[in-house]
């Protein structure tokens, strides 16, 4: 796991592994069945890391302009 | 001159005819012709037994021909020539098989076989026409390939029989046959094979501990691993149920 302090390097990294097994269960056709587990597991880890993945990786924060 | 267009899957060539004589250029598409068999044969015996029985070439004037277009369109030496048509230097080429399979090609029974065949058949005939199973297109090629070995030299004789083997002709006959062969029975899924299977699992598993061994390192793996713990062995039962990948 990486050294960094950086938290949302810290979850992005710890997130990384569950985004692998995730490929797997794809390419293996079993995806479906845990998909809702894999999910939620993603996101209470995340929660539990600070909630922030490293720049790119979490959804553009919808922002009011003008 | 003659420029050899080397095949890449598709079956092409083009011919400079300058200063060759019909003859030798009949001899050099005849020469292409066994190579697009070759190449739409999977093995040494199809091909041989595509060659004989379809061109009956290689017994009759495959080796003067080519040594005629050695000498008088290439240009070569005598020695070049002869060893150009050397038996060895032939298949290589035109077969893709190396030395000790060609001659492993010789001892088969089958060989000999048809090579008396035309022998006998032509020792008091002028040469047959030859015909070429020159077939470019590629879903064609693939469909003529996963026909059966038995019924691949019956596709092309039946094919000659509606005008000519061409694309069209030839994917007809394929046609015809399967739908005549209604017995045949459906292709089997392929499963996963044990082993893949095994290391897919492993795979996946790897990376599920890493995923914890994380977590752990972060000191936030207590809320996680009885889920975690959980997910594995689901995921490790899916993969060891055969026919559900």
């Amino acid at each position: 796991m990486s050294e960094t302090g950086d938290p949302k390097e810290r979850c992005s990294v710890a997130l990384g592994h569950l985004r692998l097994v995730w490929a797997q269960l794809v390419d293996a056709g079993v995806q479906e069945q845990f998909k809702a587990r894999m999910m939620a597991i993603a996101a209470d880890i995340k929660l539990a890391l600070g909630g922030e993945e490293r720049d790119g990786f979490d959804k553009p924060t919808p922002t009011i302009s003008g | 001159m003659p420029q050899w267009n080397k095949p890449t899957g598709v079956v092409e060539w083009q011919i400079v005819p300058t200063k060759a004589t019909p003859e030798q250029e009949q001899a050099y598409r005849n020469l292409i012709g066994l190579y697009a068999m070759a190449l739409c044969a999977d093995g040494i015996k199809s091909f041989v037994i595509s060659q004989l029985r379809i061109t009956g070439l290689w017994g009759l004037g495959g080796y003067r021909h080519w040594a005629e277009f050695c000498l008088n369109v290439l240009r070569m030496s005598k020695s070049n020539a002869d060893r150009m048509c050397s038996d060895g230097y032939i298949a290589t080429q035109f077969a893709k098989i190396s030395q000790p399979q060609y001659e492993k090609l010789l001892k088969m029974p089958e060989t000999a076989q048809f090579c008396a065949v035309l022998m006998s058949e032509t020792a008091d005939q002028s040469p047959p026409e030859s015909h070429q199973a020159v077939i470019q297109d590629r879903s064609v090629q693939r469909a003529l390939r996963s026909t059966p070995h038995d019924k691949r030299i019956e596709v092309v004789e039946q094919a000659a029989k509606l005008g000519g083997v061409t694309n069209k002709t030839v994917k007809a006959v394929i046609d015809k046959m399967a739908a005549d062969d209604p017995i045949a029975p459906p292709k089997p899924k392929k499963e996963v094979g044990d082993r893949k299977r095994r290391a897919m699992q492993n795979r996946v598993l790897h990376n599920l501990r890493m995923v914890g061994k994380g977590l752990k390192d972060l000191g936030v793996l207590d809320p996680f691993e009885s889920r975690l713990t959980k997910l594995a062995t689901d995921i490790e039962q899916t993969f060891l149920v055969k026919g559900k990948l």
